[in-house]
């Protein structure tokens, strides 16, 4: 009996170990907090390419800080709709404390709100409208501040931007908060009637003046705890422009815009907030 | 050619492993790439993907059938069936089920190409709408309702499932959300260990008689009719969003009547059919519906690659064809050689386990052990929580085994709650 539990225990280390790789590796290993098909991967892996570096998926973003903490030359791929929707649940992983010096890359993506091809369907018209969002951000408190700016909508949560995609062609909810990479890609199908944008001409700001963070964008921070490796440029900046995904130079006003534009966030339209 | 045709092997290597090898599930194909995609072209990636997949299926009932350890999750449904056999039955079983796996690989095959070629691009988003949806889903759920006797089980093990199977989803309340927490990272074969085998493996003689088994495909019988019916089902379960192959072999099981040999085959021919027939949704609209082209999809955002455009261009391999008919040409020919190897190779894969018969209690307990490590490797967790999750598994299938209950209800409620649970969420956002 001895022998079977220590052969089985013998096993499992081997068998783990030797596929994890912990025998002597100098890669980086980049730590992504999402779900492995969630957008926010796509990026993380896209760097991860760009950077030939090992990968950790993180159960969540607390697990992800704890593996951080414990392992050499790793790089943490942080963002921000991972940080609000953690605070939203008691969780507490914050970008608050990084250094700039450790910061590998900032950038944002807007999102699109958009309606089923050739639909009338608007913000602010008589009849309550169904808006689909990721349930990250589909809170009540979000909801009411939309209504109180005039929106007129009922937020239904969904598990991301696809399946958003998905309701909308379907039939299902009149409006649709789709990242903007993938409401790009489906132009054909789809009536993409604002964009929380600032620079653009349909920005959602300018119909509903009123609306708390207009300008939402999905901020993606890479940054690290050593040496940090060498990126393949040309690569991963056609990887950004695919995704409409625009850099922001690193300084110390840029992390702590992050920072601050995370606590907007979660004042405005966090369950937790008040 | 040359590359194309080392596609196609290296994808038939990879099918054969990951069905032969339980702990890997069918997504392995997709995984793998997500290392290797780098100059890849589309028809490499699809036509890689698609001869893993249904490798992984048609090797998955051999490793089922020989050994009882399910190689792919769609056969969990029949696993205490394989009890009532004789070796001899097996036998005749694991011919069938090859031949119906071919037959629905065929089926699988032409409904994808008639779906590309006189599919109405506007039907299928309808085919997605939520209250359709759930439908589906909880007649699959409700199906399992009668599988235990006792239906205070069945409920508390339904229960227990739609508590701990929704995952990422911040739409619940708090404390429901603190409990799915607290479940973070299990897997399916964590499931299946904890709940199925290592109970099985410690408190039953049945894996020990494998050493009086010489397993070969014998070729008797075979009911054409019922394969071409449960290919249909198989195609049209690979259009349902969710664990396509699962229902698939669920709702041909349920539909084949009352001898077990024919329910098992029917299973096996549906979710062959099934894990090819899900690429048409992916192929026609970019849409994926199942977690295998959901990653599949990923692979293609990442590459920048409209499918549904560039599929129906012309191939770089063959410039006569467009790329959707280099890659149906290309998995025929590799379910031509499942099949082939499939009906062969029994024999000696069985033998690995004969030679050191011996010492089966020691073998088994060193699978399951390497079954925990590369599923270990491959979730999203800690060995140590892995290892407590698996335990608390564990002691759910002794109590469960104890008392005579059947684990698969808690298997499928976990695996169909997640969707069921979005989708009720949504639903009642939208009417109420």
């Amino acid at each position: 009996m001895k022998k079977t539990i220590a052969t089985a225990l013998l096993t499992v280390a081997f068998s783990s170990q030797a596929f994890l790789g912990l025998f002597g590796d100098t890669k980086s290993t980049i730590i992504n907090t999402s779900s492995k098909a969630s957008p926010a991967t796509t990026f993380t892996m896209a760097y991860k390419k760009a950077t030939d570096s090992d990968w950790y998926q993180a159960s969540n973003c607390e697990d992800g800080l704890s593996k951080f903490s414990t392992v050499d030359n790793a790089i943490m791929s942080y963002n921000s709709s991972i940080e609000f929707a953690a605070r939203n649940k008691g969780l507490n992983c914050p970008l608050a404390g990084v250094k700039t010096e450790d910061v590998a890359f900032i950038g944002y993506t807007p999102v699109h709100l958009c309606v089923a091809k050739g639909s009338d369907v608007d913000f602010g018209q008589t009849k309550n409208h169904t808006l689909g969002m990721a349930s990250m951000y589909a809170t009540k408190e979000h909801e009411n501040r939309m209504n109180e700016a005039g929106a007129n909508v009922t937020i239904v949560p969904y598990s991301g931007s696809k399946t958003v995609l998905t309701a909308l062609r379907a039939g299902d909810i009149d409006i649709g908060w789709i990242g903007s990479g993938l409401a790009m890609k489906h132009a054909d199908k789809i009536d993409c009637k604002y964009s929380t944008d600032p620079a653009v001409a349909n920005y959602i700001g300018k119909k509903l003046p009123g609306l708390t963070v207009p300008d939402f964008r999905i901020t993606f921070v890479l940054y690290g705890n050593g040496s940090k490796p060498t990126l393949d440029k040309t690569a991963f900046n056609k990887f950004l422009k695919s995704k409409n995904i625009t850099e922001v130079p690193v300084s110390d006003e840029s992390v702590q815009g992050v920072i601050k534009y995370v606590d907007q966030m979660f004042s405005a339209w966090s369950n937790k907030a008040k | 050619m040359i590359e194309l045709l080392l596609t196609i092997l290296a994808g038939i290597f990879v099918g054969i492993f990951t069905g032969l090898l339980p702990a890997l599930p069918v997504f392995t194909g997709p995984f793998l790439l997500y290392y290797f995609y780098g100059d890849a072209s589309l028809e490499y990636l699809i036509v890689f993907w698609l001869s893993v997949v249904s490798g992984s299926q048609f090797f998955g009932s051999v490793a089922v059938i020989t050994t009882k350890i399910p190689g792919e999750e769609s056969s969990a449904i029949y696993l205490n069936d394989l009890d009532k056999f004789s070796l001899w039955e097996k036998n005749k079983l694991l011919y069938n089920t090859a031949l119906g796996s071919y037959i629905a690989g065929l089926f699988g095959i032409a409904t994808i190409w008639l779906a590309m070629t006189y599919m109405n691009y506007d039907i299928l988003p309808s085919l997605m709408s939520v209250n359709l949806q759930i439908v589906i889903y909880t007649l699959a759920l409700a199906s399992f309702f009668f599988v235990n006797k006792d239906w205070r089980w069945t409920i508390g093990l339904m229960c227990l499932g739609i508590l701990i199977g929704p995952r990422n989803n911040y739409a619940l309340n708090d404390y429901w959300y603190q409990l799915q927490e607290l479940f973070q990272g299990y897997t399916f074969y964590m499931v299946i260990l904890g709940t199925i085998l290592i109970p099985q493996v410690f408190t039953s003689n049945s894996y020990f008689n494998v050493k009086q088994q010489k397993f070969e495909a014998i070729r008797l019988k075979f009911k054409w009719l019922a394969s071409v019916k449960n290919s249909v089902i198989g195609c049209l379960s690979g259009l349902i969003p969710g664990p396509s192959a699962s229902l698939g072999a669920t709702y041909a099981y349920n539909l084949a009547g009352k001898k077990a040999d024919d329910k098992i085959v029917a299973a096996e021919t549906a979710n062959n059919a099934s894990v090819i027939t899900v690429a048409i949704p992916l192929f026609l609209l970019a849409l994926p519906i199942n977690i295998n082209t959901m990653i599949m999809s990923n692979l293609m955002d990442i590459k920048s690659i409209d499918i549904p455009i560039e599929i129906m261009e012309m191939s770089n391999v063959f410039p006569s064809l467009t790329i959707i008919e280099v890659v149906l040409a290309s998995l025929l020919f590799a379910l031509t050689i499942y099949y082939l190897l499939s009906t062969r190779l029994i024999d000696w894969y069985v033998k690995i386990i004969q030679l050191l018969h011996y010492k089966i209690k020691l073998i088994l307990v060193v699978v399951l052990a390497l079954l925990i490590g590369v599923d270990l490797y491959s979730s999203e967790i800690t060995w140590e929580r892995y290892l407590i999750l698996l335990s608390v598994f564990t002691v759910i299938g002794y109590i469960l085994k104890r008392y005579k209950v059947n684990p698969i209800v808690l298997l499928f409620s976990i695996i169909l709650s997640d969707k069921l649970i979005w989708l009720y969420i949504q639903m009642f956002t939208i009417n109420f």
